[in-house]
């Protein structure tokens, strides 16, 4: 194959990701990097991180390589040994704040129109 | 054996520079690993250019995202992860977090390199490159740059 047409695949290839594609693996690999530096903020092993969660060194180099799907469970608990947080569980209310908002916006009375006297 | 490390523009980023490893016949062996590929293994192929490109733009080529000692003792080659279930392989040397040369590859058929000739041919020819590569920065025929996100040097194409 000539290297024209080799160059015309990459472009190819990388023309066919989609930009969701893209932030969803952006956000794969990122997770597994802050996994990656709680695991040493801790000053932790991959083994001793492995016998904690109760899982085989292999198992938690899958986790880091940025292409594992985890479970809400396992993420839960990561975020339990390492003391970090993965999944941002704050302003779970903002749907009722924002239904309450619209609510009052509703009970007031509205505006009074002011006309010019002609 | 002579080679031109290019610098791929389209994959690199503020985090990493990414190389591919152009033979005297002109063949690039990314290239080649692309067009081998394509077709049977397109998903698979997609992957790995979005790592790729993840790494170049958000992360810096985190040592975790690969497999090491793929090559000799402290030579740097090393393999991408294969997704769960799938088993396209490819090689590369990882120097630092911010430069990243990418080799060939295959599918991994076999439990053991040595069982593979396509994919013992290929990480050979990356060790091998691996091992100029350090001879010419020994003779700083090649170096990094100033902010160590390059690669400088007679042989590098930055085209």
């Amino acid at each position: 194959m000539t290297k024209e047409k080799n160059n015309d695949i990459l472009s190819d290839l990388l023309g066919k990701i989609t930009p969701e594609e893209q932030a969803k693996t952006d956000k794969k690999m990122i997770l597994a990097t802050k996994i990656a530096n709680g695991i040493k903020a801790k000053g932790l092993k991959k083994s001793e991180f492995a016998e904690i969660m109760g899982k085989v060194p292999s198992e938690i180099s899958k986790w880091l390589s940025g292409t594992h799907n985890f479970t809400i469970d396992t993420l839960f608990d990561i975020e339990r040994v390492l003391s970090i947080q993965l999944l941002d569980t704050n302003n779970w209310d903002y749907y009722d704040k924002y239904e309450k908002v619209k609510v009052s916006m509703k009970s007031r009375k509205p505006a009074p129109i002011y006309r010019l006297a002609s | 054996m002579n080679f031109l490390l290019k610098k791929k523009t389209e994959l690199s980023g503020k985090k990493a520079t990414i190389y591919t490893v152009e033979l005297t016949d002109g063949t690039d062996l990314f290239e080649q690993f692309l067009s081998e590929n394509r077709g049977d293994y397109d998903d698979d192929l997609s992957d790995i250019l979005q790592r790729i490109r993840s790494m170049a733009t958000k992360t810096g080529a985190q040592v975790h995202f690969f497999k090491t000692k793929e090559g000799k003792p402290g030579d740097g080659v090393c393999a991408l992860y294969d997704n769960p279930g799938k088993n396209l392989r490819l090689y590369c040397i990882r120097m630092g977090n911010a430069v990243v040369i990418l080799g060939g590859g295959g599918p991994k058929k076999t439990q053991k390199l040595q069982q593979d000739p396509k994919l013992k041919e290929e990480n050979y020819l990356l060790r091998k490159v691996s091992e100029l590569i350090t001879e010419k920065m020994v003779s700083k025929e090649i170096c990094f740059s100033d902010d160590e996100m390059e690669l400088k040097g007679e042989i590098i194409d930055h085209d």
